[in-house]
């Protein structure tokens, strides 16, 4: 049994990151999770302006085993959890749009918990993020799908 | 708080080596040796190795060029004022069948517009827990995590 589950280790890595005075969002399956479409996999991703030597880090004081660390991005994981931690300030995604930190976060949506918050980013951001990689895979697709759908349920009330 | 001055030179020492890890980590994730970013900035190897130990002073002219030239600027020198504040989309609870409706009108399959509606007529920390209790029962349960 966890002593913590994947998601109280995200959200505690969150606070100890905004401790370092860096930045954090939950993206991927987990953000797509609070926006209402159910999980298929424990993996985690968020993306963190923070320090490489200061992540690491901290994630040595959670207890992760890094598995990768590579410029702009470090796999680790707690348990049998994959943890992706994207460093990258902003990239181009292949519908060509830029994804800048900033001002996705600026945009972003707040979860609020009982200690402390998480932020997640927009519908509108969460399918560019959805579009940015080589390869676009049918699970992609199909969380993109989801997204359009919510929003426009969003906008035609 | 007043700092002393052992404390003001303790706290400098430790934001300089600060200053200098975020140099050397940005130079490395430019591929860049350090003869290189020394180059570009216009100043000696040593100078940069100093810049990056956070030893020893140097102007803030190289501190500044280091940084534009590593496109950290807006990192180390503004921390975001305009943060998010708008909450997570919820809906009423008494209007989640509603809502599963439009979001099958708008191209969401049955299953997932109720999975949907259900989840976000929750609040976050409602959802988080339900995520929490997942991972609890696929742990239990022995569910593979790939």
């Amino acid at each position: 049994m966890w002593d913590r589950t994947p998601i109280e280790e995200a959200v505690s890595l969150v606070s100890d990151i905004e401790r370092h005075h860096g930045r954090a969002m939950l993206i991927g399956g987990a953000a797509l999770f609070l926006y209402g479409k159910p999980m298929r996999s424990l993996d985690y991703d968020l993306w963190v302006r923070v320090a490489n030597d200061e992540l690491v880090e901290i994630l040595m004081a959670h207890g992760f085993e890094i598995d990768s660390n590579k410029p702009g991005r470090i796999i680790a994981y707690f348990e049998e959890c994959k943890f992706d931690f994207f460093l990258f300030k902003k990239a181009t995604n292949y519908d060509r749009e830029l994804v800048e930190y900033d001002e996705i976060e600026a945009s972003g949506r707040i979860v609020e918990l009982e200690h402390g918050k998480l932020l997640i980013p927009s519908i509108e951001d969460m399918i560019k993020l959805k579009k940015l990689g080589d390869e676009i895979r049918p699970k992609d697709l199909e969380d993109i799908e989801y997204l359009e759908g919510l929003l426009k349920a969003e906008n035609n009330p | 708080m007043t700092l002393n001055k052992q404390q003001q030179s303790t706290s400098i020492k430790r934001q300089a080596t600060r200053l200098g890890a975020l140099i050397r980590t940005a130079r490395k994730q430019h591929s860049l040796t350090q003869s290189q970013l020394a180059d570009r900035i216009g100043v000696t190897i040593p100078t940069l190795r100093r810049l990056e130990s956070g030893e020893g002073s140097v102007s803030l002219h190289t501190f500044l060029a280091g940084l534009s030239l590593l496109n950290i600027e807006d990192d180390v020198l503004h921390y975001p004022i305009e943060r998010s504040s708008r909450p997570v989309l919820k809906i009423p609870s008494n209007e989640k069948q509603k809502y599963a409706s439009r979001l099958q009108a708008n191209g969401i399959n049955s299953r997932d517009a109720e999975n949907a509606a259900w989840i976000l007529s929750l609040s976050g920390q409602q959802r988080v827990q339900l995520l929490k209790n997942q991972e609890k029962e696929q742990k239990l349960c022995g569910i593979a995590l790939r």
